[in-house]
């Protein structure tokens, strides 16, 4: 079903648009008399699923910098076997050149694998050794080792992950995803990013593009323990009930406008959006509150920046938020493992270390909740790394970036557990077996929840929009 | 049975290529088994596979994909959208072996043939391809009936049709009505009522210059009692400096304003000069410049300008967008920029998405990419980008103008020339034609410059694309007077665009424009004069015509970010009325306060670093033009009213203002602040819920109530909606 909005703009275009649903006229005669009991959520732009939904709800979280599949969930032992060897001896000029513009790896040398591996779990799935937690429940998570991303350059890895182009402007996944389902909590917007900082991309990763401001994405800022909304303290001189005193004012003055212009939806959409943003001030902070979870359950994720972020990002599932998206390490932490930055070693041992624990228990305490089955967990970042040392050897050990082939990882949401997909040649230099782009990435997560890469459209600029463009593949395969 | 028809069709086209064969193979090379496994083992699965999308016969039906043909072997080789399918010898280079093995296409796209087959396909690949089926593939440019395609109502000439004839003279003010109240009797409804004087006064005062009107210049009008009061009213809002400002800035959206690089956050240098292109933008429109003239020095840069002052500044209009990483390949810089130039020329000043013919020919408007690729040899030699990728050295592939497959530089497919749009040239014309005409300009002497000739085919009404070019700007004017333009699509007069619901209006308007200098002044007293603009917002047929495209009532409408930021400080009396200059930067500490409460237009538009006010109300995406916002409703904006710094500032400053004007009196507070913010007395039942929120007294922890009302205030719906 493609979203025509020809047909919704003959109702109003902005009431389809502005979310709370609702035709303008039901809605301003259901707010007419005062201040509505039941409260409308953020409704979907796509009536009912295209198909059988597998999940309703997305966790992201996304690694910022590059993590090394090498390092992590790759396999490659034939690379110590060629360790020290020109990479030109392995590879074509043509294969190096095309990986990142501005470097040149003609004289770089192969570098082995600076991890143990070992197989975990019943599926005897690979794991380096820097993942002790998550190698505890790799019988739960389907392993993608065939990733090919779009590019090598940061910001637009990291812009083409998360929204099929590879310039800005485009809207990211989770907008997408609650343009078409919308969301169940009133008290919350759709789609939530916990950032720790900013990437070089920007905010271009989860903004909501040509999509109207609905969908975009609300950012807290959870680089401190105190995790932080734009806007959403009140200023020290009011208190709640001062506000309460204007918000009231504010409806009773608004619904004698609305009187007279009964023809716009987006009018009462906004009497409402204030009464919702009233209502996050308490919302919020009450979900960030961590304190009511139980001492079992904090020491479970580990009481860490990101044990934190997973933990709050079960928070705003379990209360009905679509999508959540964790966009970790992005303030000098990294996963950029080059040589002259601390080292591949230090880089990804600290990177895993701060981050092994945190996942591995938000995959356990959904699946104890019985939310793992409708939660679809993913673990994805802009790109892997070279299996050769860049141009000149540092002072320490370190990768280039490499978007060829690389790895992530889902959980939950209707994908397969203990599985692994998909595979890099023996060097990890190319995904060779069964290939996934990010555009293919993109189609099965929609598809997992019910939506049709193909047909969840919106028209821009003259053309119909989707997140892949013309391509995308879903991946059977994975699913269970 | 359509199914039933291409199954016999395609099993006499396969028979029919192998008694062709049959023949071939007797003639030249009998007994080659390099042949015989052509027809053997390739011909039968592309006849069974591909030949349903990618033939001739196929493209007759308008079934073709993705412009490849597979049953000639030039059209095999030559390939389609994405570059040749086959390369002989190199199965590793040949799209059909990866969209086979379902690589980077996936074809079939149902499921993949058995290995045995690909392997097959290889096999003959590698051997060299042989293929005995000769015969032209069909163009696409022969596939497009240019004879029809130049029959969609946008590419036609201006209709010279004369004005309907009206009966109810009362209701007709001027020529625009009648236009109206033709369909309106048409659809079965009736205007709404004129609005009254101070309802008109807010409405053109933010049409026009995006400022409410203080309580003096309501009363100035509405106390007006002359014949020519409201057409007054518009010629000193049309003089009014603040014009420029406001109309500069829809433009701005169109043209794709930003003041930097917009690569990523981390290289989004500002563009120290491009405030002089907005500086040039407001003095134009200030100056009523015809619009001719400002496309001309905009597209030609100097060599088509009319020498006014400012044409230099205008000129930057192809540099305005966004670039890519230093890091990138600078031949994917170099097509970015390109392709920017080529889209933004197009949407701005034809409404037409000739983008989208970057990688294909468009799919829907007879827009071949040969016609995308002639326009960006026009612009080629503004797109020279360092040859290096970072510090890198990294060589540029093309010094001259190249058609691309794919739009991949990487699959270069033969020299252009500089070239329009071929749907809107007609009878014998050629882009020729104004492109070696020479110029006044300063292009070196018998050297045609080709922007310069783009200016001149762009505005010439006769011949050009003239009657197209003042449609879209008519239109985008009619747009920002009504909140929904006569076609409602205002970058898109294309297939997919929607079509003008007054096409005889938006005739009427283009060549009034053109018959007036091009000049948008007078349009828009046209517009303004008319009892259509007049008429008061109304929810008579609302079930009946939502959208109000039939123009029954005047539609209330959300003012723009920058609007509502300049409305918040003009109540609160903070607003300062200096113009021009480089752009404040809000988060450089040395911005001073007073620069910081200067109007929107003047903050930097900077494509990463988004105005922290701005951004709340959907500023626009500077990444590419934009001819109409989005308007949305989020929790975030309520946040930002309920609670940023800024609005509780704003709302001392209006209490402060308050105390001034109207003394300590709560009833006289209360009617100030009406006629300062919504330019009217409040009602009865207003008055009296204002007295009572003010009567309670101060609390020592809290701001006075006077602060929390105006706060209150300017949260409300009537404060940012113009009715």
């Amino acid at each position: 079903m493609t979203i025509d909005m020809a047909t919704a703009e003959s109702i109003d275009r902005r009431t389809c648009l502005s979310g709370f649903g609702l035709g303008s006229v039901a809605l301003a005669q259901l707010l007419a008399d005062e201040r509505a009991e039941a409260t409308p959520r953020l409704q979907p732009a796509v009536p009912a699923a295209h198909h059988r939904p597998r999940a309703k709800n997305v966790i992201l979280l996304f690694m910022v910098g590059g993590v090394s599949h090498i390092e992590s969930f790759d396999h490659k032992p034939a690379l110590s076997r060629q360790a020290g060897r020109n990479a030109t001896d392995l590879f074509s000029t043509e294969e190096l050149d095309g990986l990142n513009p501005e470097k040149d790896y003609s004289r770089s040398r192969v570098l082995q694998p600076v991890f143990s591996f070992q197989q975990h779990g019943q599926c005897g799935m690979w794991v380096s050794e820097i993942f002790p937690h998550l190698s505890k429940v790799v019988d739960e998570i389907t392993m993608i080792n065939s990733m090919r991303a779009a590019s090598s350059i940061h910001s637009v890895g990291q812009i083409s992950m998360h929204t099929g182009f590879l310039r800005p402007g485009f809207p990211s996944l989770g907008s997408w995803v609650t343009y078409g389902l919308g969301s169940e909590n009133q008290n919350m917007p759709g789609f939530v990013v916990l950032r720790d900082g900013v990437s070089s991309a920007g905010t271009a990763m989860y903004e909501s593009g040509f999509l109207p401001g609905t969908y975009q994405a609300t950012v807290v800022d959870a680089k401190s323990r105190d995790f932080r909304i734009d806007h959403l303290r009140r200023q020290g001189f009011v208190t709640s009930q001062s506000q309460r005193r204007q918000l009231d004012l504010m409806s009773r003055l608004n619904h004698l406008h609305l009187e007279q212009h009964r023809s716009q939806g987006e009018l009462t959409a906004r009497i409402e959006s204030f009464e919702t943003a009233f209502r996050m001030q308490a919302a919020a902070p009450e979900l960030f509150d961590l304190s009511r979870e139980a001492k079992s359950i904090r020491s479970l994720y580990g009481d860490t920046p990101f044990g934190n972020q997973c933990l709050t990002a079960r928070r705003l599932i379990e209360s009905g938020v679509r999508f959540v998206e964790i966009f970790n390490g992005s303030q000098g932490r990294k996963w950029d493992a080059h040589g002259n930055r601390g080292g591949l070693i230090d880089n990804h041992r600290g990177n895993a270390t701060r981050t092994d624990q945190g996942m591995a228990a938000l995959i356990l305490d959904l699946k104890s909740r019985g939310l793992l089955d409708e939660t679809l967990v993913v673990w994805a970042t802009e790109f892997g790394r070279t299996p050769f040392e860049e141009a000149n050897r540092e002072v320490k050990i370190g990768r280039g970036h490499h978007h060829y082939g690389f790895s992530m990882w889902m959980a939950g949401g209707g994908v397969k557990s203990g599985f692994t997909y998909g595979a890099t040649d023996e060097f990890g230099m190319h995904a060779v077996k069964d290939p996934v782009s990010h555009h293919d990435l993109h189609a099965t997560i929609l598809h997992l929840l019910g939506l049709d890469h193909e047909h969840l459209t919106y028209r821009h600029n003259g053309r119909d929009f989707r997140i892949t463009d013309v391509h995308g593949r879903v991946v059977r395969d994975i699913f269970a | 049975m359509p199914g039933f028809e291409d199954r016999t069709s395609r099993t006499l086209t396969v028979r029919a290529a192998c008694v062709v064969a049959l023949v071939l193979t007797s003639r030249i090379c009998v007994g080659d088994e390099r042949l015989e496994f052509f027809e053997t083992r390739i011909r039968p699965q592309l006849a069974e596979h591909c030949y349903q999308c990618h033939s001739a016969s196929a493209a007759t039906k308008g079934k073709l994909k993705g412009n490849l043909q597979l049953d000639t072997r030039k059209g095999t080789r030559r390939g389609g959208d994405s570059g040749p399918a086959v390369v002989p010898g190199e199965p590793e280079n040949s799209l059909l072996i990866s969209a086979l093995k379902h690589d980077d296409f996936a074809m079939p796209p149902d499921r993949q043939l058995p290995r045995r087959v690909i392997a097959d396909f290889e096999k003959w690949i590698k051997l060299g391809a042989v293929d005995p089926r000769d015969g032209q593939p069909l163009e696409r440019k022969d596939l497009i009936d240019w004879k029809q395609a130049r029959e969609h109502w946008a590419f036609r000439r201006l209709s010279k049709t004369p004005l309907p004839d009206v009966k109810e003279d009362t209701r007709v003010r001027n020529p625009i009505d009648r236009f109206i109240l033709t369909k309106l009797r048409e659809k079965g409804l009736a205007p709404a009522a004129a609005a009254d004087r101070r309802t008109l006064v807010r409405r053109a005062y933010f049409d026009l210059i995006g400022l409410p009107p203080t309580p003096q210049q309501v009363s100035q009008f509405v106390n007006d009692t002359s014949t020519t009061a409201w057409g007054d009213l518009i010629d000193r809002l049309l003089d009014n400096e603040h014009y420029g400002e406001r109309w500069g800035r829809h433009w701005l959206d169109v043209a794709r304003f930003g003041e930097s690089e917009g690569a990523s956050a981390s290289n989004n240098r500002v563009r120290s000069d491009a405030f002089r292109y907005r500086d040039a933008v407001i003095r134009a429109f200030n100056e009523d410049v015809p619009f001719d003239e400002f496309a001309t020095a905009q597209v030609a840069g100097q060599g088509g300008s009319g020498g006014s002052a400012f044409a230099n500044d205008l000129a930057q209009f192809p540099h305005l967008g966004t670039s890519l990483e230093d890091s990138d390949n600078p031949n994917d810089r170099m097509f970015h920029r390109l392709d920017d130039m080529v889209s933004a020329t197009g949407s701005a000043f034809l409404g037409l998405t000739v983008g989208c013919a970057r990688c294909h020919d468009h799919k829907l408007d007879p827009i071949p990419a040969e016609d995308y690729y002639r326009l960006t040899a026009v612009f080629f030699d503004l797109a020279k980008v360092e040859p290096q990728a970072g510090k890198r050295p990294v060589a540029l592939e093309f010094s001259e103008p190249h058609l691309l497959a794919g739009g991949s530089w990487k699959r270069p497919v033969r020299k252009v020339s500089p070239g329009f749009v071929t749907v809107l040239l007609r009878g014998d014309q050629r882009s020729e034609d104004w492109l070696t005409e020479l110029g006044a300009g300063d292009s070196p002497p018998g050297i045609p410059d080709p922007r310069a000739g783009l200016a001149r085919w762009l505005t010439d009404v006769e011949r050009g694309a003239g009657h197209l070019a003042a449609r879209v700007i008519v239109n985008r004017l009619w747009q920002h007077h009504f909140g929904r333009g006569i076609v409602k699509t205002p970058n898109d007069f294309g297939q997919l665009g929607a079509e003008p619901s007054h096409p005889l209006l938006l005739d009427w308007l283009a060549s009034q424009l053109i018959r007036n200098d091009w000049r948008l002044k007078p349009i828009h007293r046209r517009i303004m004069n008319s009892a259509t603009y007049r008429q008061a917002s109304s929810d008579r047929w609302l079930e009946t015509d939502a959208d109000n495209q039939w123009v029954w009532h005047y539609r209330t409408r959300r003012l723009e970010a920058e609007i509502i930021r300049d409305n918040i400080l003009s109540v609160s009396g903070a607003l300062s009325s200096k113009m021009y200059g480089p752009s404040v930067n809000v988060s450089a500490k040395s911005t001073t306060k007073a620069d910081k409460s200067r109007r929107s237009i003047y903050m930097l538009s900077s494509r990463f670093d988004d105005h922290p006010t701005l951004h709340v109300f959907d500023s626009v995406d500077n990444f590419q033009s934009i001819g109409q916002r989005t308007v949305s409703t989020t929790p975030s904006s309520a946040l930002f009213m309920l609670n940023a710094a800024f609005v509780w500032q704003q709302a001392e400053l209006m209490a402060q203002r308050i105390n001034t004007e109207a003394g300590s009196d709560v009833g006289g507070q209360v009617d100030r602040i009406y006629e300062i913010a919504f330019a009217r007395s409040p009602t009865t039942e207003e008055r009296t819920l204002g007295i009572q929120f003010l009567q309670v007294a101060d609390d020592a922890q809290a701001k006075p109530v006077l602060v929390q009302y105006c706060h209150a205030i300017l949260g409300l719906n009537e404060f940012i909606y113009v009715r």
